[in-house]
């Protein structure tokens, strides 16, 4: 008992040091300061991709009725400004101003209604004839009124643009296959053709769905929200707060080589030594540790604290371990003031803070922040985070305990 | 003027003594920032070269349940253009997706939930489930959900087309299911069949001397300006002090805080300098062996060499930026600790707030105009413009320059209030 209230004595008094540093007080502050400004500037984010849109002929109405609908609907991702004409959306391009430019034919009904009087093949008659139909005449006339499309490169980005706008258009085009699939039955019903147009014309003028058919979620079931996406620069937040904390441990790191230096603990025991230094490392991490939950919670990116709480924890020991390890192999203070960018650098940028993507897998799992960003939506396991910290613990401390004798 | 040239002299003979552990670190910096540039760039170059195995892999789970999806499923693996850069894989059921993606094997999954092509036939609304691997929302996610979200106003229109096909046989006097549904059902694929030739609807035309660099060379020169704006902080502790008395001996020997000042600049400078004569050609060199195009300063192999190189007198002005921020920052800095740690938070604020991650387009307006007014703001985008051999990069390197003479000047005055305190040490 006595041992234990020693020990919460000498923590607390250990932590009051801590906090009396500048630095400490700074990185404290900076926790709350992060997702204020972070969740400030989400609110007004702007869109990945700007296109220049510019009709074929001002007298093209269902051009001009579509440009309105794409300028007037703007998605997180992609932003649509009206260009007078072609010059217009080409100098947009030519400019920076706009990624695409998007030049829509002098009729627009014209390009639909080639695209629904495409031939198509017989499905019952194969593979083949499918095939064939692909090579086949039905898409020529569509070329008479293709729509141009002004970019740099034709890359992923530009790809995707066209995509999306094709779903944009896609009701305009389907309304023109069923007046072609009408016409091309006329043994069903007693209507003539414009009859028939006239109800395919339903489709068009038929109320919006705002349906989304796919429900996003990550891997543990977790939905992701509409909100969720597209406050994309917020996205980075949880991996700043990480990278932050990681930053702490190799401060407190600094502050205990400083504080060996000059010979402040040289009471300590030899054998108490290695654990007592740990414990200088890991105080700073939970006083950073329990101000970024706190700002995970009231930040909006919180998911449960079932899930929260143990991967913090953990990350905390990941943290504490990998930072102490560092020490006991580096050893003087110059050489870990050095190595800190390149750690910050390579926690930043090849674990997914900005983007997640898996390349160097095995060096990526050596960076703490990488384990705990993959095991919030269970793309990881807990367990691996917890052999990790158990790792770098474990042989933090024999290296130390080897060192102090 | 001997006494500053001498001091100059013995300061760059101090600190080029850590050029070679300068050169280790930065080194492994560059590994850092490289992996950065080489997941990103080339990530999206193997997507736009339609490499097999470089193509994403997405599961679909519950295409057996369905002739119709099945019938669609080998419409859209075989046929559809999407097949440059997706590769669609069946999987028996959620788990075995889920395995697969964690194992790295696929990137996502689609699940269809049994019943869903007769939900729709029937005019009502049902929904798939795409499981995506990330870590958090981010830009990837948003685009994906852009994707799904124009897929399904597809399907909302097909569901439409075919509910006004059902009116259309009841209007005619016909309410046999089965032959309603059979007509649905031929829409449904004629539909799907004329989707497969979307792409001839669009000519794409290419802009030449566009405003806009491509995304790798962007990239590329983000990673450089963040290397040189890193660089500082490895040699700090030649340079924070918490002992003044050198300073005061010097300026009893009238060098003063001006002349001090400017001699370990010019230190910083020619330190920063040859690091960087060193390794802007084995950049170069690097990035000539990559997998990537970097249009703006050569498409490959010796054009990229030669072209990076003939660049790289662009940076100069940077590096002078960058060491005025730095000495400042030794110069407020008590000791090598909070030195190290203030230099390194805010260089990566101002990198972030500077549009180093982001391209400014896509950022909100409030960062916008933060990154014009900051100084490596207009660093950055003097690179970018250089970059582009555009002529207006001009005005925003005299920009810049005065910053960095402002900086210099903050930390004369720093030196001096420090040199005349009666506190000392």
């Amino acid at each position: 008992m006595r041992h234990i209230r020693h020990a919460i004595t000498q923590a607390f008094l250990l932590n009051k040091r801590i906090l009396k540093q500048p630095v400490f007080l700074i990185l404290l502050a900076l926790v709350p300061m992060l997702v204020l400004g972070v969740n400030l500037i989400s609110f007004e984010t702007g869109s990945l991709v700007t296109v220049a849109v510019a009709p074929g002929s001002r007298d093209d109405s269902s051009a001009r009725a579509l440009i309105s609908t794409l300028v007037h609907h703007p998605s997180p991702a992609v932003r649509y400004i009206s260009c007078r004409d072609d010059e217009a959306a080409q100098k947009a391009v030519a400019s920076g101003e706009a990624r695409l430019g998007i030049v829509f034919p002098p009729d627009l009904d014209e390009l639909f209604a080639a695209y629904g009087a495409q031939e198509t093949a017989d499905l019952d008659a194969g593979a083949l004839a499918m095939l064939g139909s692909l090579f086949g005449s039905g898409s020529n006339s569509m070329k008479e009124h293709q729509i141009i499309c002004y970019t740099a490169t034709n890359d992923i980005v530009a790809k995707m643009t066209r995509e999306q706008l094709f779903g944009k258009m896609y009701r305009d085009m389907e309304t023109a296959v069923v007046k072609v699939w009408l016409r091309s039955h006329p043994e069903v019903g007693d209507y003539t053709d414009t009859q028939r147009d006239e109800f395919a014309e339903q489709i068009r003028s038929g109320d919006i769905e705002d349906f989304n058919f796919f429900e996003l979620q990550y891997l543990d079931g977790e939905t992701i929200t509409d909100e969720e996406a597209g406050r994309y620069i917020a996205s980075p937040m949880r991996g700043l707060l990480a990278v932050l904390l990681t930053l702490t441990a190799l401060a407190a790191v600094l502050y205990l080589c400083d504080d060996i230096r000059k010979g402040r603990f040289i009471w300590i025991s030899p054998q108490k030594k290695p654990l007592f230094y740990f414990g200088c490392i890991l105080l700073p991490i939970a006083d950073l540790g329990l101000a970024a939950y706190a700002a995970l919670y009231l930040s909006g990116n919180f998911t449960s604290w079932r899930k929260e709480l143990p991967a913090m924890l953990l990350f905390g020991l990941c943290a504490a371990g990998f930072a102490n390890l560092l020490r006991v192999i580096l050893r003087r203070m110059n050489l870990i003031a050095a190595c800190v960018p390149i750690i910050l650098c390579a926690c930043l940028f090849l674990t997914p803070v900005f983007i997640d993507l898996v390349i160097l897998e095995p060096v990526q799992m050596l960076l703490p922040t990488y384990l705990y960003l993959k095991s919030i939506h269970s793309v990881q396991p807990l367990w691996m985070m917890a052999a990790y910290a158990a790792a770098a613990v474990v042989l933090g401390l024999i290296l130390g305990r080897e060192q102090s004798f | 003027m001997i006494r500053f040239l001498t001091y100059t002299r013995l300061r760059i003979k101090a600190v080029m003594k850590v050029y070679p552990s300068m050169c280790v670190m930065t080194l492994l910096l560059c590994l850092s920032l490289g992996g950065m540039l080489y997941m990103q760039s080339s990530f999206t170059e193997d997507l736009t070269a339609g490499d097999e195995d470089a193509r994403v892999s997405i599961g679909i789970v519950g295409i057996a349940t369905s002739g119709y999806l099945d019938t669609a499923f080998s419409m859209l693996k075989n046929f559809d253009s999407s097949s440059e850069e997706v590769r669609f894989v069946s999987c028996k059921d959620r788990k075995s997706a889920v395995k697969k993606i964690r194992s790295g094997e696929l990137y996502g999954a689609i699940i269809i939930p049994e019943g869903l092509v007769s939900t729709l036939l029937a005019g009502e609304t049902g929904q798939m489930t795409l499981l995506l691997p990330a870590s958090d929302s981010g830009i990837v996610v948003l685009l994906i959900k852009e994707l799904s979200g124009a897929v399904s106003s597809i399907l909302s229109s097909m569901n439409s087309g075919s509910n006004v096909l059902a009116e259309y046989y009841q209007a005619s006097g016909t309410s046999d299911p089965d032959i309603i549904a059979d007509a649905q059902t031929d829409l449904l694929l004629t539909s799907l069949q004329n989707m497969l030739h979307r792409n001839r609807m669009f000519r794409v035309k290419y802009v030449r001397n566009s405003g806009q660099l491509s995304i790798e060379s962007f990239y590329l020169i983000s990673m450089v300006f963040l290397l040189i704006l890193l660089l500082g902080i490895m040699c700090a502790a030649s340079y924070v002090r918490s002992d003044h008395t050198l300073g005061r001996l010097l300026r009893v020997h009238h060098l003063g805080s001006g002349l001090q000042v400017l001699a370990e600049y010019i230190s910083l400078v020619t330190l920063l300098t040859a690091v960087c004569v060193l390794f802007i050609p084995l950049i170069a060199v690097a990035l000539s062996r990559m997998p990537i195009s970097f249009s703006a300063f050569g498409i490959s192999g010796n054009m990229l060499i030669r072209g990076f190189i003939k660049y790289s007198p662009h940076f100069l002005p940077v590096i002078l930026l960058a060491c005025s921020i730095d000495i400042m920052l030794y110069e407020i800095s008590p000791n090598l600790i909070t030195g190290v740690l203030m230099q390194f938070l805010v260089m990566i604020a101002l990198a972030y707030a500077s549009g180093v991650f982001y391209t400014v387009q896509t950022m909100p307006k409030t960062l916008k105009k933060i990154s014009s007014c900051l100084p490596t703001g207009q660093a950055l985008k003097y690179l970018q413009l250089s970059a582009r051999h555009e002529n207006a990069y001009a005005g925003q390197l005299i920009r810049f320059i005065l910053w960095t003479a402002v900086f210099v000047a903050v930390t004369v005055l720093i030196r001096r209030r420090k040199l005349t305190s009666k506190g000392g040490a």
